[in-house]
């Protein structure tokens, strides 16, 4: 009898740590996006199941315009969001904080209009789609921004192997060619962060440095080729990115 | 009465010890587990931070990206972490200053034997895949050759980054890498592991520089004082690197703890420079050859990123000192003669 009543509580005990990491492992994360082709990596992700392959559970959030998206992270109701560049370097030099951890999808202009007037383009950049986090996060948060990112890349690798999954998750009927880069790239940021003129004097140097948090990409991408060393995509994306390390050495990798 | 006395006499040297260590002035340096810091290693085991007057906590890193967060956190008041890593970091807006130097050249390229003889000519690296630790000053020193001999890094190979160059020497060892750029020690230990440093730095731009002095601008106003110090005992530790070499391999070895016959290979066997020079020329070089490479994108000057003046204050200390050392006199004539030009070789 004794050890029946043992082996029932280490069944159930087995059992309970089961529920429990499954919870801790499928906590919902919200994901904003933007209602724009710039930002179908995220849809991309949540089709071909890559949140899942990551062991993320993601709900996807729907925002017609950047600024109501932002203002959703900005009151914590989603965790990340994919919205407009010049809207996030915008919000970024209002003092609001958030961090920029992925690209997305930049419109390139086309056409005899844009070979013209450069400015075309330079409207365009703005309206490319960045990945968005608030200020800070718990603990924890590195892991799970890196399997977001990782989730991302494995989009846009499906969507090169699968040029059509992009067509259908474009929006609209006129849509300029979109050209995806997962690569946050810091030094595109600041291109547009001096073309609109958003460095204020009382901000340190590094300030806008100090919101894009490129280590995330790094980690996702070293992550991704460890696990495929011969991914023609990933090599490539792995070849072009240089990432200043910017969590150390309290959230250093084990 | 005996008694008395004796106690008496330890209360004193109690106190006056107590009283010598309060008047030290703390400072946190912090580096890398590679023989090339040997003279932070030197400084602090053989008291010369000490006989500066300064009490300095050697705290160390696994690569040159963290440690640089933690000087920019002010978490470290100064640290000693490549060349290309300050620069990369400059280049975003981190306010820091160059101070000193430390070491130059000590990187390699190392592959397996039977991969070796490919990558003897720059032009054999288009498609090969080659691991490098994130802002390692070797790294861009390859991919600076890289872009000299025509090649765009960025499309014609893959450069995976690690966090650690032992990282990189498992993955070479493991064949994941065709081939991976490590500092000292590792390209020591990778010949002992049956590896070959196909290159070393030097052989690609000779006489470049690696870890900087480097601390942010408002440490460097206002503690000046405390860094000429810091440069004086580094200098003295020079001396003793320069006059003792079985001492200094003794000291190392205490941080990087491998065979002291491989350090003894490593510190003196012609693929390290030491000096606590700042060689403001060869950084200003180097910050133009980042550019050129497209591993940095900036329109600033860095010249006033770069002080001499501190080293020039320690050395001016040490000559007054000790006139009669000619190794002052020495360094006091390079130091004003200016560094050569740095050349990438096209091979």
């Amino acid at each position: 009898m004794n050890r029946l009543f043992v082996l029932t509580l280490f069944m159930v005990g087995v059992l309970l740590s089961g529920v429990k990491s499954g919870e801790a492992g499928g906590s919902l994360f919200r994901l904003g996006y933007l209602e724009h082709t710039g930002a179908a990596l995220c849809r991309i992700a949540q089709l071909k199941g890559e949140y899942a392959q990551e062991g993320l559970k993601v709900e996807l959030v729907r925002f017609s315009d950047s600024r109501s998206g932002l203002a959703a992270l900005e009151q914590g109701t989603i965790h990340a969001g994919a919205f407009e560049v010049g809207e996030g370097l915008k919000a970024i030099a209002g003092g609001k904080g958030f961090r920029i951890i992925a690209g997305g999808g930049i419109p390139t202009a086309t056409g005899p209009l844009a070979e013209l007037d450069d400015r075309v383009q330079q409207r365009l950049d703005l309206s490319g789609i960045v990945i968005l986090i608030p200020a800070t996060g718990g603990a924890g948060e590195k892991e799970t921004l890196t399997r977001l990112t990782a989730a991302l890349v494995r989009a846009y690798r499906s969507s090169r192997a699968e040029p059509e999954l992009l067509r259908s998750k474009s929006v609209g009927t006129d849509q300029p060619i979109i050209h995806f880069d997962p690569y946050p790239d810091y030094y595109r940021l600041e291109r547009l962060w001096k073309r609109l003129d958003l460095h204020s004097s009382t901000f340190p140097p590094d300030f806008l440095a100090n919101h894009v948090y490129e280590e995330i990409y790094c980690d996702a991408l070293d992550r991704l080729l460890d696990s495929a060393p011969d991914d023609n995509v990933y090599k490539e994306l792995s070849g072009k990115a240089v990432c200043v390390p910017d969590c150390c050495p309290k959230n250093k990798k084990q | 009465m005996k008694r008395f006395c004796a106690l008496l006499l330890m209360l004193t040297l109690s106190t006056a010890v107590t009283a010598h260590a309060a008047e030290l002035k703390k400072l946190k340096a912090g580096y890398l587990p590679t023989s090339g810091h040997l003279l932070y290693f030197v400084a602090k085991e053989k008291g010369f931070f000490q006989q500066e007057g300064l009490d300095v906590e050697l705290a160390r890193f696994t690569n040159s990206g963290e440690g640089l967060t933690a000087v920019k956190a002010g978490k470290l008041d100064v640290g000693s972490f490549g060349t290309s890593a300050p620069l990369a970091f400059i280049a975003k807006g981190a306010d820091f200053t160059i101070f000193g130097g430390q070491m130059g050249e000590g990187h390699g390229l190392i592959a397996k034997p039977e991969k070796a003889e490919r990558f003897k000519d720059l032009k054999n690296f288009r498609g090969a895949t080659i691991g490098a630790v994130r802002l390692a000053t070797g790294d861009v020193v390859f991919r600076a050759a890289l872009h000299e001999a025509g090649i765009d890094w960025k499309k014609d190979l893959t450069i995976k980054e690690f966090d650690s160059p032992a990282a990189v020497m498992e993955a070479v060892k493991k064949g994941t890498l065709d081939a991976g750029l490590v500092w000292i020690p590792y390209f020591t230990l990778a010949e002992k592991q049956g590896l070959v440093v196909v290159k070393y730095s030097g052989d690609v731009i000779k006489g470049h520089t690696c870890c900087r002095q480097v601390a942010l601008t408002s440490t460097v106003k206002e503690r000046q004082a405390d860094l000429e110090h810091f440069l004086t005992a580094l200098l003295k530790a020079y001396q003793y690197y320069l006059t003792d070499k079985n001492g200094t391999v003794d000291v190392v070895a205490k941080y990087v703890q491998i065979d002291k016959g491989d350090l003894l290979k490593d510190i003196y066997g012609g693929h390290l420079l030491v000096s606590p020079d700042p060689h403001k020329k060869s950084v200003l070089q180097f910050w133009d050859f980042m550019k050129k490479a497209d591993y940095i994108t900036s329109t600033e000057s860095i010249d006033g990123r770069v002080n001499t003046k501190i080293y020039a204050g320690a050395l001016a200390s040490l000559e007054k000192r000790e006139p009669k050392e000619k190794l002052w006199r020495t360094l006091e004539k390079e130091f004003k003669s200016g560094d050569g030009e740095l050349h990438i070789k096209g091979h």
